[in-house]
């Protein structure tokens, strides 16, 4: 039981090795009672770390404790009794006020520990890095058919034409632990300026700290992929604000939102969405 | 330009004891007449306001919390809001409620109810925990590393501490499944 737990608190760290990771979440996608139970560590972690709380819970606590002492004001009361309570409840919090003020420069809260994890503060949610492209950007239409010079026949090539890989990636990816539903569009501009737009939702258990995806644009030639995009961005997801009923949901969703310029010809595109250490999670044709 | 009610939001976050006594003095007794005046007795009136400075404190460790109105006004929403759900549970049919003045219903005021039921749960369970435990166990949520939890604690080691936190954790999600309200939230 203690190596379980050990485990869930290092997945839901981050602190687990890419291998372990990967093995620990293909247990979570097979078995519902372990994914309660890491979400039920979750949300322990998040309510329980707010030291904040706990000490307004203790100080409301005490008060409503001193007030309970205060008699239910129903008709029948007489006035004496309670003009008598009256006065042993103020003499009873000017004494505590009294108190207080003789307290020397006690911490109202408790020291606070001398390590912490200092938060990321590198980047807000929701904004968009721009990696710069890891590729140029092939800025010529590829040599349009001529007449062959010397006879020789050039081949045509049709950026129209789907990408039997990436299409196969695109119908057969399914990732149900980094469940991700989204869409890429593209609104072309002037001349070949192109705008991809990515608007998906990551409904996933656990996001460890300081998650982030990899978002790559692929023309449809065969070549290219996968190391050749036309683009590389990095998308940090946005946990959603939680409203409504729902409490204890065992999968937290995320938007996760982007959208880049390029100069391409026009043509067929792919999109593909990866989380850090590679894996994907999501793959389709632009639309 | 901060409201000036602020200084309300600041007490809670700073559990700032003498204000918070003062809010008790200067703002339960309307409260109370509300309570009373909607089915309620003088119990009820001490819960919710309780209740709702724990659901305001909450709120105010959000991004982006602006106090825009009177602090009495939001207090005064999140305590009906609070107590329209107690009367619902209680009965079925909708009773509605009678204001002791002109409402403004301020969307700030809402109240998520299902995230205030889980929170009870697991702060009344950790309150079940002994002293020892809810130290350690609040430093370890905190991410406080074992190494400092140890000094801080005076513990005489890494591997005691480990199982200790084991323990102690252990008897919490114990105490929060044991809770029929654990059965209720879970999906």
């Amino acid at each position: 039981m203690e190596e379980l737990y050990d485990k869930v608190e290092s997945y839901l760290a981050g602190e687990l090795s890419p291998a372990d990771r990967a093995d620990f979440e293909a247990q979570l996608a097979s078995d519902p009672e372990l994914a309660t139970e890491v979400a039920l560590h979750r949300q322990l972690q998040e309510t329980l770390a707010d030291e904040g709380e706990w000490s307004l819970r203790q100080t409301l606590q005490t008060i409503n404790g001193e007030k309970e002492g205060e008699p239910p004001n129903e008709k029948g009361n007489t006035g004496l009794r309670n003009l008598l309570i009256g006065t042993i409840l103020i003499c009873g919090l000017v004494a505590v006020w009294f108190f207080n003020q003789l307290e020397p420069g006690e911490p109202t809260e408790e020291v606070v520990p001398v390590t912490q994890e200092a938060p990321d503060t590198t980047s807000s949610p929701g904004e968009l890095i721009v990696d710069t492209p890891s590729v140029e950007v092939p800025s010529e239409v590829p040599p349009p058919v001529d007449d062959p010079p010397l006879g020789r026949p050039q081949a045509q090539i049709d950026m129209f034409a789907p990408n039997p890989v990436l299409e196969s990636l695109a119908d057969s990816l399914f990732t149900p632990v980094y469940d991700l539903a989204g869409v890429v569009t593209l609104e072309k501009g002037s001349g070949r300026q192109k705008n991809f737009n990515l608007s998906g939702l990551l409904l996933t258990i656990a996001l460890p700290e300081d998650s982030s995806l990899v978002w790559r644009v692929y023309d449809n030639a065969p070549a290219r992929f996968p190391d050749q995009p036309l683009f590389t961005t990095t998308i940090i997801p946005e946990l959603q604000a939680e409203d409504g009923n729902i409490a204890f949901t065992v999968k937290k969703a995320y938007d996760v939102i982007g959208e880049r310029e390029v100069t391409a010809p026009d043509g067929r595109f792919y999109y593909t969405i990866a989380l850090s250490d590679g894996r994907l999670i999501g793959a389709g044709v632009v639309e | 330009m901060p409201h000036p009610d602020y200084r309300y939001i600041e007490a809670l976050q700073q559990n700032n004891q003498a204000v918070i006594r003062q809010m008790y003095t200067d703002f339960l007794p309307r409260i109370s007449t509300f309570i009373r005046q909607n089915g309620g007795n003088g119990e009820d009136a001490r819960d919710v306001f309780q209740e709702a400075l724990i659901t305001i404190y909450r709120k105010s460790k959000a991004d982006g919390f602006e106090l825009s109105s009177k602090f009495y006004t939001l207090l005064y929403g999140v305590c009906r809001n609070l107590w329209g759900n107690q009367l619902r549970k209680k009965s079925r049919s909708e009773r509605s409620i009678s204001d002791t003045h002109a409402y403004e219903n301020i969307p700030e005021a809402a109240v998520d109810f299902g995230k205030m039921e889980e929170k009870n749960l697991f702060w009344e369970a950790f309150g079940k925990l002994g002293q020892d435990c809810q130290q350690l166990l609040q430093l370890f949520f905190a991410r406080v590393k074992m190494e400092a939890i140890v000094k801080q604690l005076s513990i005489s080691s890494v591997s005691y501490a480990k199982k200790k936190k084991f323990k102690c954790k252990e008897q919490l999600v114990r105490l929060v499944k044991a809770d029929q309200r654990f059965a209720e939230l879970k999906y």
